[in-house]
């Protein structure tokens, strides 16, 4: 697109879609004090969670923290806004605790939408994205592409120039839906689809595939017989997200579980040829691990149940979400299904269960930046990227907002590696491996989970965001005081004795609360206050984990040695005939920074590895 | 491990005899590297030339003759030619079968080294054959160790771990674990579902059981690496340059019987253990003296035998007297890698040394300590520069060993399943490294088939 445009603006840095990552990415660069536009299709549904009313979960939650610390808005958001909270896995060890709340949903895409109003810096519109202002890169540019953008054209001929652009379009390029043999366009319904951008893409070289995802229907409560159905509470004493929120004040609303029985199944077997997924209608491939109730009828014949949580969707509505039967059958299918189960006898269905099937761009193609490397300062960020997750684009958002502004103010680039934080560890996966599913963060993901917790991300994160220029003075100072209360209470710990023993080494076996170690520190918790409980929560699991956080972090040093192996960013491995073709392709493709990062490669085998080492010395 | 300090040659035309160096009916030499069939083409004449000779475009069987500078007539040949991309090493390659007798085989490596080519260096086939991605590094180390092989038990070993005798049970071992550790890390990422994980008892049980297994393998391979052979240093040089005085003042065990394990040959050395200072063994070998103009049928019978022995040996040690006459010269064709220390003989007669490592005498004992720990000392080195691929296995092993035992205990005492699973994956690193896999790309694919996971 080109021309002379009738309304011209001038941003730092335009993103584009106002999901949950473009919600990050825009008020992350408007933070960071640069003049920042946040372009969405209705303005109306910024920061809207399409799919199921909750934040976090396990891994999520973990992440939810991470951005949090960095400075991110989702954490504080959900905490003002949610209507259950719940730590999950607390049977397990502290590295697996995982907070995960059930969102007002309305709420929350309001305060969204609020701070997207309010931050300084930063413009919220709506408008109709239609392509790209690229131009040939100058030649002082770095080595590298020689395609720069420099702005986006919107409907009316209106020029929105920019020094970077952050696309965060989701699920909305070319997006088409699917309930039974019916197809709409649209990447959410009710919503439409965006064609121009795809296009504009595919043009300038960006390659794209197709992803597939689903969502349930949505039941009305009136209609639902709760006095059947096990309630699910949430925790008595919740736990906030933010670090920068002290306590939790809201009620809280009960989730319900039930569950799939023999005559769902049965209905779903005779109706299967009907499902786009199963007749053939949707190619695309769709995540494993959370798949439709066709396919776990399907893949897990020998089940006689599936598990649904029926979770509310706000204060000020009756519709609930049922979580575990996403589907794309037939309607009249659906209504059937819901009505064979127990406590939704005479349940009216709000909305209807569809798929949606979407372009997304694999992230390969991106920097670890998540910069193009096919075109100079246009970054991609969530669900564009082939993930799937609130938390997972919201993190992404971040990161793409923090990169592209600090490169727009001459920092270098802000990574974060496996060993520091689960975000480090999606970016490298992204970059690195690529998705042959919709991407979702799980614990097993990440090598060095045990330092990875939830409790830990300010210490980890911080610092680190705050001498980056992301995280301001307030959380830095609250970070230290949290430190210096860990530090006094680790001096009482070791100074106070049973018999021979300090209360540290007491505190060390699994069972011994803090309080439980005498009369003094039951005393010394009660002085201490309000707030006290994160430094308790620090202490017990650094006593109780020290050894096993040793171990692992030999295996990190052993980690960092192949991360600091560098590759040449531009190193040409066509050069090397000894390489595989496959390798040399898969190397030119990936670009890797360094042998750990190349050894992550799929397909790159220990030999390849050993022939490039032979080569960098 | 592999060295990359060959790696410069890589495209190089490499050269080497790939049966043993003994008379036979039949033996082979091997080729690789680019322009290698054109060089083969200058010696050989193909009966039926195959379509584009000498630039075959398929894998070629070629009967034929050979004609070798320095040799008289046309000796009867075939070659099986592959061209880039196929064959082992995925070179341009070819393997030359002809009649194995040691000086037809000599000179044709020497044309062909004339003609450009490189004598290979121990194990850079093999090398080449990893690189290209047709063998894993098991497998390499494996074949690297049959080259080296200087026994039938170490042999017979090396075999066993190149048809999968170490790799099966690692790799039968690895899958077992991995499908545990799917398990497990189902239980940690989808704790919300309706599904029963590993119950702690089934865990005890199968870390357990995985435990036995890998002592089991550990204690197999202990076993075989103790009939490993002792290194062996054998005495060269000139006739009646001291080498029998000296080898019997050298070996601790009285003179063994003449032995051989290489049939038709005249049995014409001496084997015997000795002590080095720092306690280790050596079996020194005394060898028939080599000299500029054999005396006669005999003579020349038995200096071929010293020739076909000393490549065996890890290390040469050249006994020369007084007048250094031959030395330098006899020397030069010794096979390049093995390395050789100069020791001056009959010390006690000559007073004017030469250049030498060492100077001994038999007779007055002077200079045999010395030699004993300069023997001790290159031995060592040079077995440090070869780590053979069994002593790795063998790190490896152990390696996986004490996470899995650690992980045991672990379960055992009840700790967290994230911090056993940490283990687990050391192990399971470990054994993947040994057979040359990774296990990241498969833990998810096993979590999703063998779970129904997901809201």
């Amino acid at each position: 697109m080109a021309g002379t445009p009738r309304l011209c603006f001038e941003f730092d840095v335009v993103v584009v879609g106002g999901g949950h990552a473009g919600v990050e990415a825009a008020s992350a660069s408007a933070r960071m004090g640069l003049k920042t536009a946040l372009l969405t299709m209705n303005a109306d549904t910024v920061g809207l969670m399409s799919c199921n009313p909750a934040i976090g979960g396990i891994a999520k939650g973990q992440m939810v923290r991470e951005i949090d610390a960095l400075g991110g808005i989702m954490g504080k958001t959900i905490d003002q806004t949610a209507i259950q909270f719940r730590m999950l896995n607390l049977g397990k060890g502290p590295a697996m605790h995982s907070p995960r709340a059930q969102a007002d949903k309305k709420l929350y895409q309001q305060q969204i939408k609020w701070l997207m109003e309010t931050t300084p810096n930063l413009v919220l519109r709506q408008e109709i994205v239609e392509g790209f202002q690229i131009e040939e890169a100058p030649r002082e540019n770095e080595v590298g592409s020689r395609q720069i953008i420099r702005g986006v054209w919107a409907q009316g001929d209106t020029l929105y120039k920019a020094k970077a652009v952050i696309l965060t379009t989701g699920t909305f390029l070319k997006a088409l839906m699917h309930t039974g043999e019916a197809k709409t366009a649209g990447g959410r319904a009710g919503d439409s689809t965006t064609e121009g951008i795809s296009d504009s893409l595919a043009r300038e070289g960006i390659q794209l595939a197709r992803f597939k995802t689903g969502t349930p229907c949505r039941l009305l409560g009136e209609s639902i017989d709760f006095s059947k159905l096990e309630p699910q509470p949430g925790d008595a004493v919740p736990r906030p997200f933010s670090f920068a929120t002290e306590r939790i004040t809201q009620s809280q609303i009960d989730c319900h579980i039930t569950f799939t029985n023999e005559k769902v199944h049965d209905l779903i077997r005779k109706n299967l040829h009907r499902s786009p997924m199963y007749s053939g209608q949707i190619q695309s491939r769709g995540p494993r691990y959370c798949p439709s109730i066709e396919d776990k009828v399907v893949r897990f014949a020998d089940k006689d149940r599936h598990q649904i949580f029926l979770e509310p969707e706000g204060r000020q509505t009756r519709e609930y979400y049922c979580n575990g039967i996403s589907t794309s059958l037939p309607k009249d299918v659906q209504w059937d299904l819901v009505r064979s189960i127990v406590g939704l006898e005479n349940a009216e269905i709000l909305r209807w269960g569809y798929a949606v099937e979407y372009d997304f761009a694999p992230p390969t193609q991106l920097f670890s930046t998540f910069e193009t490397k096919a075109i100079q300062a246009l970054y991609f960020a969530g669900q564009l990227n082939g993930t799937t997750g609130y938390e997972e684009a919201a993190g992404q958002g971040l990161y793409a907002g923090i990169n592209a502004a600090g490169k727009i103010l001459g920092k270098g680039s802000f990574h974060l590696d496996r060993s520091e934080a689960y975000l480090g560890v999606m970016v490298d996966d992204l970059v690195t491996r690529g998705v042959d599913e919709p991407y979702r963060m799980f614990t097993s993901r990440a090598e060095y989970r045990i330092a990875l917790r939830q409790d830990n991300a300010d210490q980890r994160l911080i610092p680190k965001g705050f001498a980056y220029g992301i995280v301001d003075q307030t959380a830095l100072a609250r970070l230290e005081i949290k430190n210096r209360k860990i530090a006094k209470a680790k001096a009482f710990l070791q100074e106070n004795r049973v018999d021979n023993l300090t209360y540290w080494q007491i505190l060390k076996r699994p069972e011994i609360r803090f309080r439980e170690l005498g009369e003094n520190a039951e005393e010394y918790e009660k002085e201490a206050g309000e707030g006290f409980g994160e430094v308790i929560e620090q202490l017990e699991i650094e006593a109780k984990y020290q050894g096993y956080v040793q171990r692992q972090n030999s295996e990190i040093e052993r980690f960092q040695k192949m991360e600091s192996q560098p590759i040449p960013e531009f190193f040409d491995y066509h050069r090397i005939r000894q390489l595989r073709a496959e390798a040399r392709e898969k190397l030119t493709q990936y670009r890797p920074k360094s042998l750990g990062h190349a050894s992550r490669i799929p397909g790159i085998t220990p030999a390849d590895i050993t022939v490039v080492l032979i080569h960098l010395t | 491990m592999l060295s990359s300090r060959t790696s410069h040659a890589l495209e190089d035309i490499i050269v080497a005899l790939a049966t043993p160096a003994e008379p036979s009916e039949r033996a082979v030499i091997r080729l690789g590297g680019t322009g290698c069939h054109c060089l083969i083409s200058t010696l050989f004449r193909p009966q039926i030339a195959p379509q584009g000779w000498p630039n075959v475009a398929k894998r070629h069987w070629v009967e034929g003759t050979l004609s070798v500078p320095g040799l008289f007539g046309w000796v009867p040949c075939s070659i099986h030619f592959w061209p880039h991309g196929t064959g082992y090493t995925r070179q341009e390659a070819a393997e030359l079968h002809c009649v194995g007798s040691l000086p037809l085989l000599d000179l044709v490596i020497q044309s062909l080294v004339a003609g450009g080519a490189r004598p290979a260096q121990p194990g850079e086939f093999s090398l080449r054959a990893f690189l290209s991605g047709s063998i894993d590094l098991s497998q390499a180390e494996a074949v690297v160790a049959i080259s080296k092989a200087k026994q039938p038990a170490e042999l017979a070993l090396a075999m066993e771990q190149l048809a999968g005798g170490i790799r099966h049970p690692a790799e039968e071992l690895r899958r077992e674990l991995l499908d545990l550790l799917a398990d497990l890390e189902a239980g940690l990422d989808f704790a919300e579902e309706d599904i029963s994980f590993v119950e702690s008892k089934r865990l005890i049980l199968s870390l357990g059981s995985f435990l036995a297994q890998i002592i089991n393998l550990r204690r197999r391979m202990r076993e075989k690496d103790t009939q490993a052979p002792l290194p062996r240093v054998a005495l060269a040089g000139p006739p009646n340059a001291g080498k029998s005085t000296l080898f019997n003042l050298l070996i601790s065990s009285p003179s063994q019987a003449i032995v051989s394990d290489i049939p038709g040959t005249t049995r014409d050395w001496l084997e015997g253990i000795g002590s080095l200072p720092c306690g280790t063994k050596v079996t020194w070998m005394d060898t028939a003296g080599l000299s500029d103009s054999p005396m006669g049928e005999l003579d020349i019978v038995s200096q071929n035998a010293t020739w076909s022995l000393l490549p065996k040996a890890d290390l040469i040690v050249a006994c020369l007297p007084w007048n250094g006459i031959a030395s330098a010269k006899l020397l030069k064709p010794m096979p390049g890698e093995i390395p050789v220390l100069v020791v001056q003989t009959l010390a006690d007669l000559n007073q004017d040394g030469f250049t030498s490592e060492a100077r001994v005498s038999s007779h007055t004992g002077e200079g045999i300590g010395l030699l004993k720990s300069k023997v001790s000392e290159m031995l060592k080195v040079n077995a440090e520069a070869n780590i053979p691929p069994l002593a790795r296995c063998q790190a490896q092993l152990e390696q996986a060993e004490g996470a899995i035992r650690r992980a045991h205990r672990q379960a055992v005492e009840d700790d967290p399943i994230e911090v056993l699973v940490l283990e687990l994956r050391v192990a399971l690193d470990a054994l993947g490294e040994m057979t040359g896999v990774l296990y990241t790309d498969d833990l998810l694919d096993r979590v999703f088939t063998r779970f129904c996971i997901g809201k």
